[in-house]
């Protein structure tokens, strides 16, 4: 079948093998051979190579400084030729190695073969490798992107107006590349002001990479992996004929939201900014809010496919190295095509994913997030997705918000309070009120006792019903009033709320005090500030509505039993996720109520940082210096 | 062998207070008072002193073996054979009080709660709950009991707090009206049993070390004590001794009193919360102890395995009795006395043993040096 | 694949478990609240041929729902049936051969127990209802001067929309004025099975148009403004609710004995300790044809002292009064020290009276002790037993008991003196 191959391959792809017909590198065949050689006279000195290699190297002067490889002049080229061009290409560093391929070849001169034909050269290019032939690796870029298919990457070919003119092919993204940038940074100076200089010094690449480009981020890669990584990114690629390494210049740009105000996370007092989609800009917001050198990003690339930038911020000399190796290790060991959104990746990291309560947590606020990292968590940033992931969480950790923290300690703590009673009435009175209804009427007033017995006469549901019916509109409610398009959407759940609550009452489908149990259950949902969170309440409420209606307090007990079996085996990167309560560790008093700042000396026991001691016992130093005035006095 | 996890303080002493106090919510308490009339709260006392003094049995046997737990120790001191048998008599005790456990706590839901439901569906309850509870596994139990103190804590102390405006001093006298060892002989030692104990040195492991294991230990029982008192002293001031005795679940009728003007009446639903999580707590501590010690003497990697077996066996042997009363009779009359042996004789047996075999092997050592 | 094989035994494990617990569970012991009818009050009564009839007020629930509609509002709130049957349980099944719902006794706040049934002991329904779960400790239980029946049946509060809240309500103008006592089933209880000292329940009854004679009777009678003969079924009143609360009944054991009136309930509540105000009018140590209110509450916990001589037992009991003026119709300055000082004694003198004129009541009427004062005699004791075979009825009716009011009128109200008129006709 070679010879179809061969054929093939011809048919295709027709270059002018005048000008083109040899090869850079020497074929499987050769190499072997080589080795073989290699093994046999590795003594040779090296003097005497060089002196042959000199002997046989009759090359015009201005040309080998170009490093340009040289034209076949015809088809004796010899292969000897072909290898010193090569080899003068090659960094000094590894000259010594090239000179014994030469030297090889020498003593292979008998064993003489025609030059490669492009195809041939094709083949046997390592794709991985940039090649020195323009053509060769326009085909690999046009073959890596599907180029004449694929209209997102454009190549431009062009000229570098050096002497002699040198041909040249960039290539970018459209979209997310910057044009006007391209045209300054990357075609201008290429293409009008290399000629300033009139003489090129060393190497034409890094003559380009050194003097002319201008753009702030340039680099010379070899790999096409990495090529396609940049121009993928919004980088702009630029290949120059005869240079193995390609030029990645830095043109990123494309069109993103600004920072904005957070939309889920509000806070009344406090930073109002919000993490966008670009992973760059988030790093930054909270490097402006730890203005550290400690404060360190490491990078992972995640993906095959997607391959999406993810960021670890920690503080290097507080987070315990346990816990950033475990994050790593999970991170790293991700073989997934891609992962579009935070919202995934956090589904990769978490170790319990039937467990109902969520074991990461996601947040908006680059002020939270450096909150926490202070406190030696860590942040883990999806480039492209406006959330960062904060590991390991707590129960308590997504029961607070930022305004607890900003407010004075009496706030922050009646706040925290409120969101307690929220937080159980949120998944637990739908059950109550059932277990009330159906089996402990004793409870609950005689009139009011009456009152809701008076309005359930009417109803021709058992209460069950009624209260599955209620929840699950009131669930529709929810869930279209997200969904309704355009302005509409926010009018649509409050009107649709009044109206189907109004009419069932008077269509007698419903009681009115159910419709008081239903709307306080989800008003207190929302005062859940986790989203998360509020998730896994609104579900597990469903869970105690039959169980309430099962088995009363004694199947609301059995509920909160097996819950709280569920909650307490959980843990969350290594950390219970009812941590500071059970099991009980030191705490700066910050569950449940909220201590004043100047007590919060150390960080969370259970994260075990390496440095305990978050402030001074005495954090606030005018507090001593005025009692020491005072003991003067 | 079998990974239990750890658990601190905190957790500790929640486990075996709970463990302890689960009989309080049952009909001890009137029990107590029957036997004690109005001196019943000084043999409330008592009884924690004594308990206090068991715990001390267990603590110095286990100081002798602090790198097992109380199966591998028996098997030491006494050989294979007869340690087999004793560890099988120390599961075959929590088997025992876990099947009476789930029939007295289920008839006591059923009472207090749910007249109308079937006793087996809540009795099937319990023994879910029992197991779902074992199978996430001690450190987990631990965990829950710990949070669920707080809750309980909180009942107990508004239940006190609302009671006392009931209370009326005068029941109280004649103080010193009976005499205590006539109590005693009569039927107190009915109430000194202690499986908390036994309970601690098969879990010694998750205490870490042994000085954690005998402050734990120490504190549950002072405290359960002292609610245990207080609850006595609280039935006789707000009930009198003979409703008191009367009563089938005295901590039941102590809380029907509650009444905070006209809104807050009637909450004894609210207090079922409380007693019931205690309920459940205490099958799932006595289910994991019979499951682990069956585990630990027949050397199996788990027991999770044999939680459907033994659960299955519990609820069968629950089952059977016709009635509350005689499930009653069985658990004073009989269990609480045959009870006294693994709990009590048995680990005192085998501290005796250990003692001896530790001054044989001195002596041994002696005249081995002797000879020489 | 054997993961597959674990997991799917896994889920039929999981699945057969659930079947299993729904098809046990299943909603059991569950009632709808339009299952049921809520029973508010229950009277016990004794029929002709040792019959029992029993008389229970159901609430309406349609007329307490808000939710418009038709005719909620119209029904009456509630509904009173009686039935007769040899046995008071027995009768709850039948109520069920008419009233289409399951009852419910769980809000039941009244129990009334007609006078002759009364008579013949009241221990079975007590004992009753401390046993049933549903009934309540804590709800009231009177009894009736007459009828239970018709006590139920003509109670129709004016005020309030059932006879659940007029309870209530009733019990809380017990403690303002004290003239019967709030009584529950627990108290009872706790006084027959714990103390050797008369159980009391507070009495209700029915306006009798009829025994207008009688009224009068006690009207005549009535001169001191401190005494208040009247017990419930005979105030002198017109229109209003039928019922009454006014009065004490005495029982000896479990059997009714006798009846107080409502200022003797007031006196038996001040030395029990128990009252916790009352408006006390007495007449104008100066003048005859004036009176005086005031307003005294119990200002702390009677002392009680107990001495057990040759003679027998000594019973020493000091209450304490404290309070304001309401009226003083003479216009005489009674708010200046010396003045209100002797007004106090005075005052003091009459309810030691009072209570002096109760104690022998009690005691000629064999009533037994009705103050529980053998709580305090417990201190006296040694042991369980001499408790237990204490005889007290002999003991208090031989006792000495010796009552010593303090009065202390604390404030004059927002008239600081009170200034005579300028009259035209001068003395």
């Amino acid at each position: 079948m070679n010879w179809w191959k061969e054929l093939k391959q011809t048919l295709t792809y027709k270059p002018n093998s005048d000008r083109e017909g040899f090869v850079l590198k020497e074929t499987p065949k050769e190499r072997a051979m080589l080795k073989k050689d290699r093994q046999v006279e590795t003594d040779q000195p090296e003097d005497s190579n060089a002196a042959k290699e000199e002997a046989a190297k009759p090359q015009p002067k201005n040309r080998s400084r170009l490093k340009r490889p040289e034209r076949v002049t015809g088809r004796e080229g010899s292969k000897q030729k072909q290898t010193k061009t090569e080899e003068k290409k090659k960094e000094p560093s590894s000259a010594k190695e090239d000179r014994n391929f030469g030297q090889k070849h020498e003593n292979t001169t008998t064993d003489l073969r025609k030059p490669l034909k492009i195809y041939q050269a094709q083949e046997d290019q390592d794709p991985d490798q940039v090649s020195p032939y323009l053509e060769v690796n326009q085909k690999r870029i046009e073959e890596i992107y599907d180029i004449p298919n694929n209209k997102d990457f454009i190549i431009r070919e062009f000229t570098i107006a050096v002497v002699p003119p040198v041909k040249a092919f960039a290539i970018f993204m459209e979209g997310m590349s910057d044009k006007a940038s391209i045209n300054t940074y990357v075609l201008q100076p290429l293409m009008l002001f290399s000629n300033f200089q009139p003489t090129v010094d060393g190497y034409l690449i890094d003559h380009i990479e050194r003097r002319v480009l201008i753009g702030n981020q340039v680099n010379v890669h070899h790999k096409f992996e990495q090529i396609v990584a940049g121009v993928n990114f919004g980088s702009t690629a630029v290949f120059v004929e005869g240079c193995d390494q390609a030029l990645l210049v830095e043109t990123k740009g494309w069109e993103h939201r600004g920072i904005f105000y957070p939309v889920n996370e509000q806070v009344i007092r406090g930073p109002q900014e919000a993490f966008n989609e670009t992973l760059r800009t988030n790093t930054g917001l909270i490097r402006k809010q730890i203005r550290s050198a400690k404060l360190t990003t490491e990078m992972v690339k995640v993906g095959e496919t997607t391959h999406r930038d993810v960021a670890i911020m920690y503080l290097r000399d507080v987070v315990n190295p346990k816990l950033l190796k475990e994050v790593k290790r999970r991170i790293e060991s991700l073989q997934v095509d891609g992962i579009v959104d935070s919202g995934i990746l956090e589904q990769y990291l978490e170790e319990r994913p039937w467990n109902i309560a969520p074991q990461v947590m996601a947040t908006e606020r680059p002020d939270r997030v450096a909150f926490h990292i202070l406190r030696g968590k860590i942040a883990i940033l999806l480039d492209g997705s406006p959330y960062a992931l904060v590991v390991p969480t707590t129960m308590f950790d997504q029961l607070h918000t930022m305004d607890d923290y900003f407010l004075r300690p009496l706030y922050g703590t009646f706040l925290r309070l409120i969101r307690t009673v929220a937080f159980y009435i949120s998944f637990l009175t739908p059950g109550i009120y059932l277990s009330i209804v159906l089996f402990h009427k004793e409870m609950v007033p005689t009139e009011l006792l009456l009152a809701i017995a008076g309005a359930r006469e009417k109803v021709p549901f058992p209460s069950l019903v009624e209260v599955i019916i209620m929840e699950v509109s009131f669930e529709l409610i929810r869930e279209a009033g997200l969904r309704v398009p355009g302005a509409v959407g926010n009018t649509i759940g409050i009107v649709g709320a009044l109206i189907l609550g109004q009419a069932a009452v008077e269509a007698n489908i419903v009681s009115p005090i159910l419709i008081i149990v239903v709307a306080v259950t989800g008003l207190s949902s929302f005062a859940v500030p986790y989203y998360s969170l509020q998730f896994s309440l609104r579900i597990i409420r469903f869970a105690y509505i039959f169980l309430g209606a099962a088995l009363g307090f004694v199947g609301i007990i059995f509920g909160l039993f097996v819950q709280m079996h569920m909650l307490s085996s959980l843990k969350s990167f290594g950390v219970p996720y009812l941590a500071p309560m059970s099991p009980t560790t030191d705490s700066t008093g910050d569950v449940v109520l909220r201590k004043p700042v100047f007590s919060w000396e150390k960080r969370p026991d259970y994260l075990n940082t390496q440095q305990e001691q978050f402030q001074p016992n005495i954090a606030r130093g005018w507090v001593k210096e005025s009692s020491k005035r005072k003991r003067k006095s | 062998m079998i990974r239990e996890g750890k658990f601190g303080f905190a957790e500790g002493v929640s486990l075996l207070l709970i463990s302890n106090l689960a009989t309080i919510y049952l009909v001890e308490p009137s029990v107590a008072v029957e036997l004690g009339k109005n001196m019943a709260w000084l043999m409330a006392l008592f009884t924690m002193v004594v308990m206090l003094l068991e715990y001390w049995i267990i603590i110095s046997l286990m100081k002798r073996h602090q790198d097992t737990t109380i199966i591998e120790a028996s098997e030491q001191l006494l050989g294979p054979y007869l340690g087999i048998l004793c560890n099988l008599l120390f599961a075959l005790y929590f088997i025992v009080e876990e099947a009476i456990l789930i029939r007295r706590y289920g008839e006591a839901l059923l009472t207090a709660a749910l007249p109308t439901t079937p006793i087996s569906v809540i009795m099937v309850t319990l023994t879910l709950a029992a197991i779902i509870s074992c199978y996430y596994g001690l450190e987990t139990i631990a965990r829950v009991s710990r949070i669920s103190i707080t809750f309980i804590f909180g009942g107990i102390f508004i239940l006190f707090m609302a009671v006392i405006s009931y209370v009326d001093v005068t029941n109280l006298y004649p103080l010193w009206s009976v005499n205590p060892l006539k109590i005693i002989a009569e039927g107190q030692y009915k109430l000194i049993i202690l499986s908390e104990g036994l309970l601690a040195a098969v879990i010694f492991h998750s205490f870490g070390n042994w000085h954690n294991f005998r402050s734990v230990g120490l504190l549950a029982i002072s405290v359960s004590g002292i609610i245990r008192t207080t609850l006595i002293i609280l039935l006789i001031l707000a009930l009198g001794v003979e409703l008191a005795s009367e009563k089938v679940l005295p901590f039941f009728n102590l809380s029907r009193l509650v009444s905070f003007g006209r809104f807050f009446q009637r909450a004894e639903s609210v207090f079922l919360l409380t007693w019931a999580m205690v309920g459940f707590l205490k099958l799932s501590i006595t289910l994991y102890a019979s499951t682990v010690i069956l585990a630990r003497t027949f050397r199996l990697q788990d027991y999770r395995p044999l939680l459907w077996a033994v659960s299955l066996l519990c609820f069968s042997i629950s089952i059977i009795p016709p009635d509350v009363e005689t499930i009653g009779t069985l658990n004073l009359n009989y269990f609480t006395v045959w009870g006294l042996i693994p709990t009590i004789v048995l680990p005192f047996l085998l501290l005796v043993v250990s003692l001896v075999r530790k001054r044989e092997r001195k002596q041994k050592h002696t005249s081995e040096a002797g000879n020489q | 694949m054997r993961d597959k094989a674990k997991e799917v035994k896994l889920w039929i494990k999981i699945v057969c478990l659930l079947c299993l617990i729904s098809t046990s569970i299943g909603c059991m012991g569950a009632r709808e609240t339009d299952q049921l009818a809520f029973v508010l009050a229950i009277g016990f009564d004794k029929a002709d041929n040792n019959q029992q009839e029993v008389t229970i007020t159901i609430a309406n629930t349609l007329a307490f729902s808000s939710t418009g509609g038709s005719g909620g509002q119209d029904a009456p709130s509630y509904e009173t049936v009686s039935v007769k049957a040899p046995s008071a349980w027995e009768t709850g099944s039948l109520f069920n051969s008419f009233n289409s719902r399951e009852l419910a006794y769980m809000h039941t706040k009244l129990f009334v127990i007609g006078e002759e049934t009364a008579k013949d002991g009241i221990e079975k329904y007590l004992t009753a209802i401390s046993r049933f779960r549903e009934a309540r400790g804590n709800s009231s239980l009177y009894i009736c001067k007459g009828k239970a029946k018709d006590f139920l049946m003509n109670n129709k509060p004016v005020l309030e929309t059932s006879p659940a809240k007029q309870i209530e309500l009733i019990e809380n103008t017990s403690k303002i004025i004290g003239y019967f006592p709030v009584t529950t089933v627990n108290d009872i209880l706790k006084t027959l099975k714990n103390l050797h000292s008369s159980p009391i329940a507070g009495l209700v009854g029915i306006h009798k148009t009829g025994e207008d004679e009688q009224v009068e009777k006690l009207l005549r009678e009535t001169t001191d403004p401190l005494q208040e003969p009247y017990y419930a079924g005979v105030v002198p009143r017109t229109g209003g609710n039928k019922a009454e609360f006014i009065g004490t009944a005495v029982f000896n054991d479990d059997k009714m004995v006798g009846i107080l009136s409502g200022s003797e309930t007031r006196t038996m509540l001040l030395l029990q300790g128990d009252l916790t105000s009352s408006m006390y009018n007495i007449r104008d140590p100066k003048y005859d044809n004036f009176n005086i209110a005031v307003n005294l509450r119990q200002a702390r916990k009677p002392e009680i002292r107990i001495n057990r001589e040759a003679d027998g037992v000594k019973i020493e009991e000091t209450v304490f009064l404290e309070g304001e003026f309401i009226a003083i119709e003479s216009g005489e300055d009674y708010e200046g020290v010396e003045a209100k000082r002797q007004l106090e004694q005075t005052f003091s003198r009459e309810v030691e009276k009072q209570a002096r004129e109760l104690i022998a009541k009690t005691k000629e009427e064999n009533y037994g002790d009705i103050f529980q004062y053998d709580r305090y005699y417990r201190k006296e004791l040694r042991t369980w037993e001499e408790w237990k075979n204490l005889n007290w009825k002999e003991i208090y009716d031989e006792a000495e008991i010796n009552v010593i009011c303090k009065t202390n009128i604390r404030r004059p109200g927002l008239l600081r003196q009170t200034l005579p008129i300028l009259r035209t006709e001068k003395k």
